[in-house]
C-alpha cells in the first residue's frame, strides 16, 4: 500500500499553470548552470579548489625541487670555496664564465647556438597568456637558455597578459601566430613540447596549431636594456 | 517544447552573463548539473510515455540535486570526497543511459 504523503506546497505551486512555470524556470536554471560548469571546467586549477589528493602530488613536486635546489646551493658553495682559494687565472676563467652566463640569464645580449622555432596559432580560446607561459615554462623545464617570443626577449621578469586580440609580453601587445625561438637542446626541447598531454596537445586539441623546426643555429637578436639594481645590491664577502 | 527553449535561453545567458559561481560552491555544482540532468531525462520518458507529471518532475529535479550536493559534501568532510562523487557520476550517469534506452525504444515504437 502506498501512502500518500502531502506536503505543504505554496499558493502558486498547486495550480497547474504555476507548476509549468516552474518547470520552465527549473530547466533555464539548468541551462545557466551547465555553462557554468563548463565555464569552470576551462579556467586552469586554482589550488583553492583542489582536492587533498592533487595537493599531495603537488607539495610532493615542491619539496623534490627543493631539494634539489638545495643540493644546487651546496654544490655552488663549494665553487665559490674554491675560487677563493685558487688562483688569479683559474679566478679570471671562472669568471669569464659567469659573465657568459649572466648575459644568457639576463638577455642584455643577443645570443646565438642550436635550438628550436616553434610557431603556434590559433584563435584567442586555444591559445591564451597561459599557454604561452606553459610553453616558456616547458622549454626551460627542457634547458632553454634562451627564449624570444615575437621578438621580445623572455627573461626572469617577462610576464604575458591576455588581450583582446591576443596576448601581451611585458605590455607589447602580440597576436597569433606567435613565433617562438629557444636555444638549447633541440630534441629535448621539441619532445618536452610533444609529450601526450603536454603542451602541443592541449593547443591542438583545442582547435590551435603547432609547428615545431629544430635548427642547429639559431639567432636571437631581441635583448632587454641592462638596468642598474636600485633596490638590492649583492653581499660581497670578505 | 517550451522547457526545451527555456533551456537554451538559459545556456544563452550563461554564456552572455558569465556568473562567476562562490569558491565553496565550486566542487557540488557538475554534480548537481548531472543530477540535473538525470532529472531532465527522466522527465523527457515520462513525458514519451505520456505519464509526465509536472509535480514528480519539481520535487526530482530538486531532491536529485540536493541529495548529490549532500552526498558530495559528506563525503569531503570524511576525506572520500572525490571517490563519491565518482560514485555520484557513475551512478546518475547509469541511470541517465537507461532513461535514454527507454527514449528510444518509446520512440521507435511510435511509428
Amino acid at each position: 500500500m502506498k501512502k500518500k504523503i502531502s506536503i505543504k506546497t505554496p499558493e502558486k505551486l498547486q495550480t497547474p499553470q504555476g507548476r509549468k512555470y516552474l518547470v520552465v524556470i527549473l530547466v533555464f536554471l539548468l541551462g545557466i548552470f551547465i555553462t557554468i560548469a563548463i565555464k569552470q571546467n576551462d579556467q586552469p586549477e586554482l589550488l583553492s579548489s583542489a582536492r587533498e589528493g592533487e595537493l599531495v602530488l603537488i607539495l610532493d613536486d615542491l619539496t623534490k625541487q627543493k631539494d634539489l635546489l638545495e643540493d644546487e646551493l651546496i654544490k655552488q658553495n663549494q665553487v665559490l670555496e674554491s675560487l677563493k682559494n685558487g688562483s688569479n687565472e683559474d679566478a679570471r676563467k671562472a669568471a669569464q664564465d659567469r659573465i657568459d652566463q649572466l648575459i644568457l640569464l639576463s638577455g642584455t645580449a643577443p645570443v646565438s647556438g642550436r635550438g628550436i622555432q616553434v610557431l603556434i596559432t590559433g584563435d584567442l580560446y586555444s591559445v591564451n597568456s597561459f599557454t604561452i607561459l606553459d610553453t616558456v615554462q616547458e622549454l626551460r623545464d627542457a634547458g632553454a637558455v634562451a627564449i624570444e617570443i615575437n621578438g621580445v626577449r623572455v627573461i626572469n621578469s617577462t610576464y604575458f597578459n591576455d588581450t583582446n586580440t591576443g596576448i601581451s609580453i611585458n605590455l607589447t601587445p602580440i597576436r597569433s601566430p606567435y613565433k617562438i625561438l629557444a636555444l638549447g637542446d633541440p630534441e629535448t626541447m621539441a619532445t618536452a613540447l610533444k609529450i601526450p598531454g603536454g603542451m602541443s596537445e592541449s593547443i591542438t586539441t583545442s582547435g590551435g596549431q603547432v609547428i615545431i623546426n629544430e635548427f642547429s643555429s639559431l639567432e636571437i637578436q631581441a635583448s632587454v636594456p641592462l638596468t642598474t639594481p636600485q633596490y638590492a645590491v649583492p653581499v660581497t664577502e670578505k | 517544447m517550451i522547457p526545451v527553449v527555456g533551456l537554451l535561453i538559459g545556456v544563452i545567458v550563461g554564456i552572455i552573463l558569465d556568473p562567476t559561481v562562490p569558491l565553496w560552491m565550486q566542487p557540488y555544482l557538475p554534480i548537481a548539473v548531472i543530477a540535473a540532468l538525470d532529472a531532465v531525462f527522466g522527465a523527457i520518458r515520462a513525458n514519451l510515455e505520456d505519464v509526465f507529471d509536472d509535480k514528480i518532475f519539481i520535487s526530482s529535479f530538486a531532491s536529485n540535486v540536493l541529495i548529490a550536493a549532500v552526498i558530495v559534501f559528506l563525503g569531503d568532510q570524511l576525506g572520500v570526497g572525490s571517490q563519491l562523487s565518482t560514485g555520484v557520476v557513475v551512478v546518475l550517469a547509469m541511470r541517465i543511459f537507461a532513461n535514454a534506452a527507454a527514449i528510444r525504444r518509446n520512440l521507435f515504437n511510435r511509428k
